[in-house]
């Protein structure tokens, strides 16, 4: 049975996904997740999500998926003490020589590798998960068929992103931001970011900014390099049959819409198991009609935190 | 201190641009296709490593940085190449890669800067699977690196250089080739940048590279302090004579010699100025005044 992931930006957010369907919900611990601190959950918080979690009879995973610094090994592990207390029954981690010690440490715990380890090749899979993954997340640039070879050759669950973006880079091997704007603050001996995704802080997204293509003269402007969001349909059906689990992007939006988004995929999950249980054919159009006012929504939230964002960067630069 | 330095062809190797040099690695890891590129001309890779063993340096080559299932055979296939040539090492940034070389073959593996190194904890995976060498994430501090010391495996610097700051699935600027004029494999040969108001980036395969020139020149002596074993000067995207030029000022600068008008050439062969990558935790564009 394949899981419906959704995000858990907030407590509020956490009960609103579960009652739209979702299976399981991440949630980013504060200070340790690749986005910003108001969309990640404190420790009390943390635990009111595990209950919230089991008591839908769904799973909470906890992204602790910042690259930590070396002296912040140790401070690392005593937050994953507390995660396991915590009965989270799962982490999405990004550090494989950190995945390595935690899977010696709690060998009972599911870990996910991130999509931040921009996972590309089966052998890499082979080798996430002789670290200790159980379930790698997929780059969103990888093809069906890559995955199946995936699938196939390290044995390994795969979650794809049904909802999110495409970098101009690969996610995880990018640091265009933290070379524009970088700001690092230290809080109770934690080091944050801000302007790092790789290690927790936002990203500026200085891909949509409005670039020339400059040489000898300018031959091009006004382009963004391209990033951007999308919402799965037409795959959906053909991944059923080889990922293990679709998650849904977006802790950083407003509940409302993450839980009509929400609605919308589990409503149609569940449509496509029924009619491909019985050979029916699955009639798209009546659902890309929904998705597109999805969409519409989304893109006007996105834009309002790009503008932000780029005013954050420019801020950080005057500092 | 071995320094170090990467050329993507053998038309880009003259004896002049390698001599101040102890290593070589060779191929462009940025995109299979760059014309000429040792990656992919096993011919070129030979007489290659022919001229660097006549000159007496040691022979490195570089992988495809980004590998998706269908390029590791033919990655695969530049091992085997590579390995029967006798090279010294092999680099890779990719953590299957890695790991098969060193499952299936007996030579030294360095994990280059894209392979995400960014604590000690991966550092001493690899060593655990005898990874001879690596090379940290670019985005780390001096400090963060000195605690990368802690464990037994060589460690290898970025000195000078246009640093990567991503990579892509294909190369953007192939959409532009037509308003350019140019067709690929030549129109990363040009000089070509993107650029928003004071923030260049040079595009070149599937990565894309600082604009500025990251310079440690005046900073020598902080990292020399990490005992670091190789340092490195990037220029994969750069013309035979900045290779020439750069390595024969830092040579000098590796040997103690600091001299201020070797210090304002490397200024004037930047086009967009210099920077201090990530080592004294700032942006990586900002430049830190030194000595």
């Amino acid at each position: 049975m394949i899981e419906l992931l959704a995000p858990g930006g907030s407590l509020e957010m956490i009960e609103a996904v579960f009652e739209a369907g979702a299976d399981s919900i991440y949630a980013g611990i504060k200070g340790w997740s690749r986005r910003a601190s108001r969309y990640e959950l404190n420790d009390d918080e943390l635990i009111r999500a595990a209950k919230i979690a089991h008591d839908y009879n769904g799973k909470l995973r906890a992204a602790i998926n910042a690259m930590p610094k070396s002296s912040e090994i140790d401070m690392f592990i005593k937050k994953l003490e507390f995660l396991y207390s915590a009965e989270v029954d799962a982490i999405i981690m990004n550090d494989i020589g950190l995945m390595r010690v935690i899977n010696e440490r709690f060998p009972d715990l599911d870990i996910v590798a991130s999509i931040g380890c921009n996972i590309l090749n089966y052998q890499e899979a082979i080798f996430y998960k002789k670290a200790g993954a159980k379930m790698i997340v997929a780059d969103c640039k990888l093809s069906v068929d890559e995955l199946k070879e995936i699938k196939e050759k390290a044995d390994i669950g795969i979650e794809v992103l049904i909802h999110a973006n495409t970098d101009f880079t690969y996610l995880g091997k990018c640091w265009m931001s933290s070379y524009k704007a970088l700001r690092i603050e230290d809080i109770d001996g934690k080091s944050y970011f801000i302007g790092s995704p790789n290690r927790g802080g936002v990203c500026f997204r200085p891909c949509l900014m409005k670039w020339r293509l400059s040489g000898e003269k300018v031959f091009a402007e006004g382009f963004n390099l391209p990033n951007s969001m999308f919402l799965l349909l037409e795959e959906i059906p053909e991944l059923l049959e080889v990922v293990d689990c679709l998650k849904i992007q977006g802790r950083e939006y407003s509940t409302n819409l993450i839980k009509n988004i929400v609605k919308f995929y589990r409503e149609f999950v569940d449509s496509c198991v029924e009619k491909m249980s019985q050979d029916q054919k699955i009639d798209l159009e009546i659902w890309r009609d929904r998705l597109y006012r999805l969409a519409d929504e989304r893109d006007a939230e996105r834009l309002r935190k790009t503008i932000e964002l780029m005013r954050a960067a420019e801020s950080e630069i005057k500092l | 201190m071995e320094l170090v330095t990467n050329i993507p062809t053998l038309e880009m190797m003259s004896k002049c641009s390698i001599e101040p040099y102890d290593a070589i690695y060779l191929g462009n890891p940025y995109c299979w296709d760059f014309e000429g590129n040792l990656m992919s001309n096993f011919n070129d890779l030979e007489a290659a490593v022919e001229i660097l063993r006549e000159m007496g340096k040691k022979v490195y080559v570089s992988t495809f940085a980004a590998p998706r299932n269908a390029d590791l055979e033919r990655i695969f296939r530049l091992i085997d190449r590579a390995i029967e040539l006798n090279v010294d090492a092999i680099e890779s940034t990719n953590y299957g890669v890695i790991n098969y070389i060193k499952r299936e073959y007996d030579v030294r593996v360095h994990a280059g800067g894209f392979t995400n190194i960014y604590t000690k904890a991966s550092a001493e995976l690899l060593a655990s699977i005898g990874v001879e060498r690596i090379m940290p994430t670019y985005e780390l501090s001096i400090e963060d690196i000195e605690r990368l010391k802690e464990v037994n495996i060589e460690l290898e610097l970025v000195i000078h250089g246009k640093i990567p700051l991503g990579i892509s699935h294909n190369c953007f600027l192939l959409q532009f080739k037509d308003d350019i004029g140019i067709e690929c494999p030549q129109l990363c040969k040009q000089e070509l940048w993107y650029k928003h108001e004071d923030l260049v980036l040079k595009p070149f395969g599937d990565a894309t590279l600082s604009g500025k020139d990251l310079c440690m020149y005046e900073h020598m002596e902080k990292l020399s302090g990490l005992n670091i074993d190789a340092c490195r000067i990037e220029a994969i995207s750069e013309r035979i004579g900045y290779r020439e030029r750069v390595g024969k000022i830092y040579r000098k600068r590796i040997s103690g010699i600091f001299d201020r008008k070797d210090f304002e050439e490397l200024i004037s062969l930047s086009k967009y100025g210099i920077c201090n990558g990530f080592y004294f935790n700032k942006a990586g564009q900002i430049y830190v005044g030194g000595v």
